[in-house]
């Protein structure tokens, strides 16, 4: 035995490098670069865009991948992208994009019109996000030469340009590396995507170490305007708390999702700055429209009238949203500020609950996940709800059974945060409001609401070509919707982003997931 | 030995058949839906169908249960529903980090545990041994996500002489690149020869191991304090002392040696604690450990990847009795191994 304890000494000494033998690093130098946070164990999920879901790390692929449009920093305008120019046909069926020439990937493959088709294709293959649309109307996709793409579509789908911006979806990837990547059992190069990205985009991937970091720097290869900066490094770090120090000390320029009371907290530390935008991001309770006693309209109007909107954003919001009065929100075509929305008022919510038949209340059950403020939310509609007779029983849950107590007809009203894919209404409204979507899960119709008015107002917005037109539909869509109170509209959110003084040239999109960061430079170096 | 070790091998299997089959209940258990998890809140049934489909979420649970047991004996743990990579590639990924702290927090502990529990039973009733075992109750006593955060203060924003999250400097691992060939960075640092990179793993070592190790430390002093006490007050030592032997003789080569089994057994027992612990300290200073990848798993109730972490904390746990029993026959020549 004692003759072989060297060797297997030896052994274990190798058997680590033998088993753990991991991937190389690399380098890059300076102190221009752009530190930001993560949260979560974000982008853990992988890289691919076809296959991404995650808002955050859509920011990531905006930047290394680009589209064949792209959306401009008011969040509302489109501009060119990968397409120096398109046209629509009159019938608005066929779309032709002009592409720009002696555009290359990161590795050097020239980006030509055959990679549009092939990332469509790919990415409505493997249906992740947005690209269900994408299958319910693209026709066909086809190549006229290497710097003119077509696509046609079933019908003549308004939003369709908009759905084009998506980072998560619609990002154009080179068909002659996914090929090389590519294997018999894996023939969409999913392996490859979900470690790596290869776009032509203002950055290009340099490093991901999973839940560490993940870096991309500055494409000098890049046909437009190069970046300011010489690379992001996003680093993963889970507690808020750590972020907060770290941007006291300076060696963070910005952060990710952070509780309110830190924000605070850190808008009075010196070097610090808030950076704050309205986002197309809200917060509602939903209603399950076909259990009792909400499968009555005027008791849901109860409801939204007995809500204490004043005390929801003076106690529990503040500064972190604005009040909605509808479905569509700022900076959303067929936004309304003459919409009236629901006031508190506790005698007409009572007078409506006797006119349902409910004049002594009843009990409800209202499930929620421990999620930003939602608890608080809860305990207060429970408060509101209590004044006309309606008894709450707060359930809390994981964010699982939560999924699944919606999904599976057993909540009645609960809360509900969300984003539309696109900025349109048609993005925002149709999945969630049409009656063929009911059954679709949580992201079609959850609140099982069923109206022929409203199915039809949708599908004229859907196929409307005109702008003004389409926004007159929308907003009597919006004024059916307070009439129908599917939902009971809390607060559009506002997004802060902390921020070291140095970082410049950067604002917070209007939609989540469309983060540029190629603008942004830096006015000292980091201390 | 060699038969002993055969043996305790062979007893681990039903071990891990009945954890496997523990955790597959209980986690399927849970009235939620991991494809719905993984794809969103704004994830189509039809979507959500489909991923069930590919991950093999569709078929009776009596058989997804026999399909994992039947990869598991060629070794292979399954894919992760989150990181759609092989679990055995993200637990290589992840585990490394959680090694190598645990090993220096619990070094750490053993050490100074030791010399303090020693001391603290030498010097019994002494004012030394109270503040000792002072210290030790408060090292018990802390809570583990408030002290991490305190220490940060205090050292990394205050004092300027402690780095903040993370296994290494960013910018240095960046610009001072080296070959990741074990996953524990200061064993890859020094056969890379890169001195400023070991030396940057180390400086981000020392706190959240700290954190880590106060715990068990608390444990080592007392058990090392009672251990010893006893042992001081047996007969051997009292000759020992009468035959005119040093005191340090006496205490290290008498003493000690005699009191090392109760020491043993706390150390390891340390081992599952430090692995549990090592999750919050993870969390607060950013560490990319297997407490990460088992939060993400349970949230995400990632099948595959929850049954990899399970397996894992099996092996380690195993693997921390075995050696105790080990380092009881070192310890003491006259036990023998059955």
């Amino acid at each position: 035995m004692k003759k072989y304890v060297g060797l297997i000494a030896v052994f274990l000494l190798i058997l680590p490098a033998l088993v753990f033998a991991g991937e190389t690093t690399f380098t890059m130098e300076g102190d221009n670069v752009l530190r930001v946070a993560l949260s979560g164990a974000l982008p853990d999920y992988g890289l691919d865009p076809a296959a991404v879901v995650i808002e955050s790390t859509g920011d990531i692929l905006r930047n290394v991948y680009e589209r064949l449009v792209e959306s401009a920093p008011d969040g509302e305008t489109i501009v060119p992208g990968l397409a120096e120019s398109w046209e629509i046909s009159e019938d608005g069926l066929v779309y032709t994009f002009h592409l720009r020439s002696g555009v290359t990937f990161a590795d050097g493959a020239m980006f030509k019109a055959g990679d549009v088709k092939y990332s469509f294709e790919r990415a409505m293959e493997l249906n992740s996000g947005v690209a269900w649309v994408l299958n319910d109307y693209v026709e066909k996709i086809w190549v006229e030469d290497d710097q003119t793409a077509k696509i046609q579509l079933k019908q003549a789908f308004a939003p369709f340009l908009r759905i084009l911006t998506n980072p998560m979806v619609c990002s154009i990837l080179s068909e002659e590396t996914s090929k090389k990547h590519a294997a018999a059992d894996d023939p969409h190069a999913k392996e490859y995507y979900r470690a790596n990205m290869n776009g032509t985009g203002a950055f290009k991937f340099e490093e991901w170490r999973p839940s560490e970091y993940l870096v991309i720097s500055r494409n000098d290869g890049y046909w437009g305007e190069k970046s300011k900066i010489d690379g992001v490094v996003f680093q993963v770090l889970p507690e808020p708390e750590t972020v907060s120090l770290m941007l006291r000390k300076g060696d963070l320029d910005m952060s990710g999702a952070m509780p309110n009371e830190l924000i605070e907290y850190l808008a009075k530390q010196e070097g610090i700055v808030i950076d704050s935008q309205e986002i197309l991001n809200h917060y509602s309770f939903a209603f399950n429209t076909s259990l009792k006693p909400i499968d009555n309209v005027k008791v849901r109007q109860a409801l939204a009238y007995a809500m204490d909107y004043d005390s929801l954003m003076q106690y529990i919001v503040g500064d972190s949203g604005v009040k909605m009065s509808g479905y569509i929100m700022q900076g959303m075509l067929g936004f309304d500020p003459e919409n009236p929305g629901y006031q508190r008022d506790v005698e007409k919510a009572k007078q409506l609950l006797a006119e349902a038949g409910y004049e002594n209340g009843f009990d409800l059950e209202l499930p929620y996940p421990v999620w930003g403020p939602l608890p608080d939310v809860c305990v207060l509609a429970q408060a509101s709800f209590a004044e006309i007779g309606v008894n709450v029983k707060l359930v809390q849950v994981g964010f699982g059974p939560f999924l699944d107590a919606i999904n599976n007809n057993k909540a009645a009203i609960f809360p509900w945060n969300g984003s539309p894919y696109y900025n349109d209404p048609d993005g925002l409204m149709y999945a969630s409001l049409h009656s063929d979507f009911i059954g679709k899960g949580s992201g079609g119709n959850i609140q099982h609401y069923a109206s022929s008015e409203m199915d039809k107002l949708l599908e004229q917005g859907r196929f409307e070509q005109d702008e003004t037109t389409r926004a007159g539909i929308y907003k009597q869509a919006n004024a059916l919707f307070n009439q129908d109170v599917p939902r009971i509209f809390l607060w559009q959110a506002v997004k802060k982003t902390v921020m070291r003084e140095r970082v410049q040239g950067f604002q917070y999109p209007l939609l989540p997931g469309f983060i540029d960061y190629k603008g942004v430079y830096f006015k000292e170096p980091a201390s | 030995m060699t038969s002993f070790l055969v043996k305790r091998i062979i007893a681990l299997i039903p071990t891990i058949l009945g954890v496997t089959m523990l955790i597959f209940i209980l986690s399927h258990l849970v009235p939620a839906d991991p494809a719905r998890l993984v794809l969103g809140m704004n994830a189509l049934e039809e979507q959500v169908v489909a991923y069930r489909q590919e991950m093999g979420l569709d078929k009776p649970l009596v058989e997804q249960y026999l399909i994992y047991l039947k990869n598991l004996l060629h070794g292979d743990l399954g894919t992760s529903l989150t990181t759609q990579r092989a679990v055995f590639e993200d637990i290589r990924s992840y585990f490394p980090a959680t090694v190598e702290l645990v090993i220096f927090s619990l070094c750490f502990s053993l050490i100074v545990g030791l010399i303090l529990g020693v001391i603290s039973a030498v010097r019994q009733n002494t004012t030394l041994d109270h503040l000792l075992r002072a210290v030790s109750v408060a090292g018990v006593s802390f809570p583990q996500f408030w002290l991490g955060v305190v220490l940060l203060i205090i050292f990394y924003v205050k004092l300027d002489i402690a780095p903040g999250a993370g296994r290494i400097d960013t910018k240095l691992m960046l610009a001072h690149p080296f070959k990741n060939a074990t996953g524990f960075f200061l064993i890859d640092t020094l056969l890379a020869g890169n001195i400023p990179a070991f030396l940057s793993s180390l400086h981000h070592l020392l706190l959240p191991a700290f954190c880590l190790s106060l715990s068990p430390l608390a444990r080592i002093v007392r058990v090392t304090r009672t251990s010893m006490l006893d042992v001081l007050n047996m007969e051997y030592i009292a000759v020992a002392k009468a035959k005119g032997l040093r005191d340090s003789v006496v205490i290290l080569k008498h003493a000690f040696r005699n009191a090392l089994n109760p020491i043993i057994t706390i150390f390891f027992l340390s081992l599952g604690y430090s692995l549990g612990g090592a999750v919050l300290i993870e969390k607060i200073f950013a560490w990319p450990g297997m407490g990460r990848y088992a939060f993400m798993a349970a949230t995400n109730l990632d099948y595959p990847a929850i049954q990899g972490v399970a397996l894992l904390a099996v092996l380690c746990i195993a693997s921390a009795n075995l050696t105790a029993d080990i380092s009881y026959v070192i310890a003491n020549p006259q036990i023998r191994l059955q």
